[in-house]
């Protein structure tokens, strides 16, 4: 892999080739930010990290936006390494993500100063706008082995870090530069919130081939995604597919308001036909790009180029194809028709932070050898296609978030609750309770809103005198979904 | 606002924000409230139409990200 596709070496680059124009990095609510611009801030950013001796670990605590972007540049320019946080998580769970990755340096703003207060004293703090005051760090560090430490739900209650190294990272961008055309024509969007991997794809992809980046934060853009294609004149989205249910629901998939759009970048979740169905109608000439990939391989690492014409090709059943592997991975499976997915290449992970027992039982890292990572997504090949079937374990995902049932179940043991489940049917969670604090279901919702982002909270908390139990003496799962939830 | 009123909004939120009637009062909103996400939004805005002709422009969508406008639409029915 050329060091040019190197994210810092490229952004720089770009940047220095478009230096003497005004062309836009950032559009963001009323405010335009050049590439000139940005790429100051980049350096001043990395001169305020390297000034610090101790500077290796970065964790972003910052909006979405050009500051927090800039910062992740940043912290790659200083041979560092980042950990962007999502400011929306309850207190609880921001410090159990900082607990866990002990940062030398925190990057904070005014906006997310009260986040900080409690933690670790032993972490410089840095608000990001006396950061934009330091004298700039003009020529980028000698690269670090890892680029960032993402966190994801984790089965025992604690969020587990993914550890993407910088190879890996380039390795994706490579990839990106040739499937998603970004050019200094392109305006892309950037909804997905900066503590979710697929950011990566829409911050680096535009920033390091010349695009205009519009973070989708505001209210109105987050409720109404079609306003901000239309308005923006937004060229590339890329999203989770549910948000084409979003728009659709809002009656505001239409010609008129997609015009702009040339592609579609998808991942996070499966693609259902209904989807595209409604877009290529009101988008005939659309690119669809279909993506699959666990956090595990840095963002995804299948691609499916779709159409107007092809698409019904690759639909079954409602579900849409995950493709084949990009360049540089291999995909294998353990038997041929329905089995668990094996990534390997170097876009697979270095491991989970700090963590050896879970590296060792989800990856094989030999030296010599490249990285595998075993899935736990089951595939099914029909007509020469690959197809999600489902997971191994209890992990699900709702609107593209990724959630450990057991994670739902340890902040349940936490509140005090013993017997307790939490299934998931319809696409929703329900928690059921053995009735032993005497509490409304109510309460349970709440005093679980403290420790949990909402997309982890349940539909519904059941409450019941007496859990059924199975054979083995275990909480029934099954009679629980059967009898006490409708279809 | 009568009782019935109050009943009549808290129900209508409840149902699409996947929560008990009583944790629905006035003072919740888009922002504050974490059930009511972009997606519920949507779902609050497409019931809105539903019942009481509320058209999916961007003031409304702004204006109805919050219980206490909704309640006054039950309190003029």
């Amino acid at each position: 892999m050329s060091d040019l596709l190197d994210p810092v070496n490229a952004f720089f680059k770009i940047a220095l080739a478009v230096k003497n124009d005004d062309s836009i990095a950032v559009k963001e609510n009323n405010l335009s930010i050049t590439y000139l611009e940005f790429l100051q801030k980049v350096q001043q950013i990395a001169g305020a990290i390297t000034s610090h001796s101790k500077n290796e670990k970065i964790a972003l605590v910052l909006p979405q936006g050009h500051k927090s972007y800039a910062s992740m540049f940043a912290s790659l320019a200083a041979g560092s390494y980042y950990c962007p946080i999502n400011i929306g998580a309850p207190d609880n769970r921001i410090n159990n993500i900082l607990n866990e990755f002990i940062p030398d340096i925190i990057i904070y703003s005014e906006e997310t100063s009260e986040l900080i207060k409690n933690i670790s004293p032993q972490a410089t703090l840095i608000n990001i706008d006396d950061a934009l005051k330091k004298p700039p760090l003009l020529e980028p560090c000698q690269p670090h082995e890892i680029a960032y430490v993402i966190f994801t739900s984790g089965s025992t209650g604690t969020p587990k870090g993914v550890v993407i190294g910088r190879k890996g990272l380039t390795h994706y961008l490579g990839w990106s530069k040739i499937a998603l055309k970004i050019n200094e024509t392109s305006i892309v969007s950037q909804h997905p919130n900066i503590g979710f991997d697929l950011s990566v794809l829409d911050i680096y992809s535009t920033l390091c081939n010349g695009g205009t980046l519009i973070p989708i934060t505001s209210m109105k853009y987050r409720t109404m995604p079609a306003l901000a294609i239309k308005e923006h004149k937004i060229t590339h989205w890329i999203s989770v597919p549910s948000i084409v249910d979003l728009i659709g629901k809002s009656k505001q998939l239409t010609s008129q308001n997609i015009s702009s759009l040339t592609h579609v970048v998808f991942c996070g979740e499966q693609l259902f036909e209904h989807q595209l169905d409604k877009l290529f109608e009101a988008s005939p000439s659309l690119n669809v790009i279909n993506t699959y990939g666990p956090t595990e391989a840095t963002v995804s690492c299948t691609e499916l180029s779709l159409n107007h014409n092809n698409y019904k090709d690759y639909c079954y059943n409602n579900n849409v194809s995950i493709g084949t592997a990009i360049d540089g991975i291999t995909l294998t499976t353990k038997k041929e028709d329905e089995a668990e997915l094996i990534i390997t290449g170097e876009q697979v992970a270095l491991g989970y932070w700090q963590d050896d027992n879970k590296t060792t039982q989800s990856f094989s890292i030999k030296a010599n050898e490249e990285r595998r990572y075993f899935t736990g997504d089951i595939v099914q090949s029909t007509r020469e296609n690959l197809y999600f079937a489902h997971r191994t374990d209890n992990q699900i995902k709702i609107n593209g978030y990724r959630i450990e049932l057991a994670e739902v179940d340890f902040a349940l043991h936490q509140l005090g609750f013993n017997a307790c489940i939490t299934v998931f049917k319809n696409n929703q969670l329900y928690c059921f309770i053995e009735n032993e604090k005497k509490l409304a279901p109510l309460e349970v919702t709440k005093m679980l809103a403290s420790i949990l982002p909402s997309y982890m909270l349940p539909k519904e908390v059941i409450i019941l005198d007496n859990l059924p139990r199975n054979i083995n003496d275990k909480i029934d799962a099954k009679q629980l979904k059967e009898n006490y939830i409708n279809e | 606002m009568n009782d019935s009123t109050v009943e009549k909004y808290q129900v209508f939120l409840s149902k699409i924000l996947n929560c008990a009637t009583n944790e629905v009062n006035i003072n919740i909103t888009f922002k504050n409230y974490p059930k009511w996400d972009s997606f519920a939004h949507v779902e609050v805005m497409v019931a809105l139409d539903e019942l009481f002709s509320i058209e999916f422009t961007e003031e409304n969508f702004v204006k109805y990200g919050n219980a206490a406008e909704i309640s006054n639409l039950f309190n003029e029915q």
